[in-house]
């Protein structure tokens, strides 16, 4: 299944590019690959690379992508679930559709990913839409995810979860140097949203902690809100101050907020940029770090707990127009490094890594 | 949404529309170049997320998504 979607994709993008390039003269192709390494003390490696091709011919666009994560872990989790370190794969192929006339631009795209004991098909739509000369773009989005949840030894254990969500949101020219975003995103989940691997802990009559041996039990149903404020402010000759805020709330209790920002310079063909991003959240109403007796719902999930976190980074590219046959080559490479501290979430107290990227791609 | 948070969104909204000049065709420069767009990247903007997703307990306004788990 995943190798005919990922030929169906790119044979798809293939026939389009020949079509493109003989039947009209304002078409473009990208091709665009990422490859990533996270690395963290909670003993997790993840290897990731993504190849995507696009290609634009008139009003009418195609992209064929795929993803693959290499992911090698032994977190606090896969202690909890009393098994060693565990190997996977996750595979992501996306094809979607465009298209775009002077004020208005459509997508829709299909996203399948699966992994050894998770499947998910996402279909995403937008529509983004100029108005007032241009100086605002109201956009409207929707998606909707299928996932089948697994467990990995276990081929009885099958369990469902769909994600429906959509953003509405308005893009504002401020001023010739002023651009403000504003959106609001809704997802509303139902389903099972627990892990198979995890296990809650109960606190012994002496006041010990026990060892974890109940499953955790999310509520079924879940319902997300999260309001989004970006800010970019070009400055000097070619530089750019991009910032961001977001505030999120849900039914499950968590409140957190989000800021960043980030600094692009360019020289030339160069361009380099260093960035911050902070985020802090509330626990969930049901989480505990360990449990006196039975409740309805259990959870052993550090995402569920209060926490902080802080990621830091800078990135260099490299840009040359007009290369030979190419109409540009692109090179950037990336670094980043981030640390969570857990306030209630006694097996991790304190979580540190580093992201690094590079990155390749080409125009024709 | 509890009534301070609308009154909240309300205001932003209003002050936005209200407070922006916008931009004539010949001053749209520096908005058009690649670094002043809200998403220069998607493709690092897609890691990123993916980053951020299954690590933090929120989740939306970003852009992003995608399936499957990948949560280590």
């Amino acid at each position: 299944m995943r190798l005919q979607l990922m030929l169906l994709a790119l044979a798809t993008f293939a026939l389009f590019l020949v079509f493109a390039r003989t039947a009209h003269a304002q078409s473009l192709a990208k091709i665009d690959s990422r490859s990533g390494v996270y690395q963290d003390t909670d003993r997790t490696t993840i290897l990731t690379t993504n190849i995507a091709a696009r290609g634009q011919s008139g009003r009418f666009g195609v992209t064929a992508r795929h993803l693959v994560d290499v992911i090698s872990s032994a977190s606090v989790d896969v202690v909890t679930a009393a098994t060693g370190r565990f190997h996977e794969t996750r595979h992501e192929t996306e094809g979607g559709l465009m298209y775009k006339d002077d004020v208005r631009t459509a997508t829709a795209a299909y996203i399948y990913s699966t992994e050894n004991d998770w499947t998910s098909s996402t279909g995403v739509a937008s529509l983004l839409w100029d108005v007032d000369r241009h100086n605002a773009t109201i956009k409207l989005a929707g998606t909707y995810v299928t996932n089948d949840v697994g467990r990995s030894g276990d081929a009885t254990f099958r369990r469902k979860l769909t994600v429906a969500g959509g953003t509405a949101g308005v893009t504002i020219v401020a001023s010739p140097r002023d651009l403000v975003d504003l959106g609001y995103t809704l997802s509303l989940l139902d389903g099972y949203q627990a892990s198979p691997y995890r296990f809650v802990a109960f606190r012994s009559a002496t006041g010990l902690g026990l060892a974890p041996t109940v499953p955790e039990n999310d509520p079924n149903t879940r319902v997300r809100h999260a309001v989004t404020l970006r800010y970019n402010r070009h400055l000097f000759t070619d530089s750019a101050l991009r910032s961001h805020a977001r505030g999120y709330l849900d039914d499950w209790g968590i409140a957190s907020v989000t800021a960043g920002t980030e600094y692009v310079i360019g020289f030339g063909a160069w361009e380099t940029a260093a960035f911050v991003r902070g985020y802090a959240q509330q626990h969930a109403t049901f989480y505990k770090a360990t449990y006196d007796t039975a409740a309805q719902y259990m959870t052993a999930d550090r995402e569920l707990a209060t926490f902080v976190d802080a990621f830091a980074g800078a990135r260099v590219g490299w840009r040359k127009p007009k290369l030979g046959i190419l109409d540009e080559l692109r090179f950037e490479v990336k670094g980043s490094g981030f640390v969570f501290k857990f306030f209630d979430f006694p097996r991790l107290q304190l979580r540190s890594g580093v992201i690094a990227e590079i990155a390749m791609g080409v125009a024709f | 949404m509890s009534n301070p948070a609308r009154c909240l969104l309300a205001f932003f909204f209003v002050a936005l529309l209200g407070g922006c000049a916008g931009a004539k065709a010949y001053e749209r420069g520096p908005l058009a170049k690649p670094k002043m767009l809200l998403e220069p990247d998607p493709d690092a903007a897609l890691l990123e997320q993916h980053v951020y997703e299954y690590r933090e307990g929120a989740t939306g306004g970003y852009g992003g998504g995608g399936g499957g788990c990948g949560c280590n």
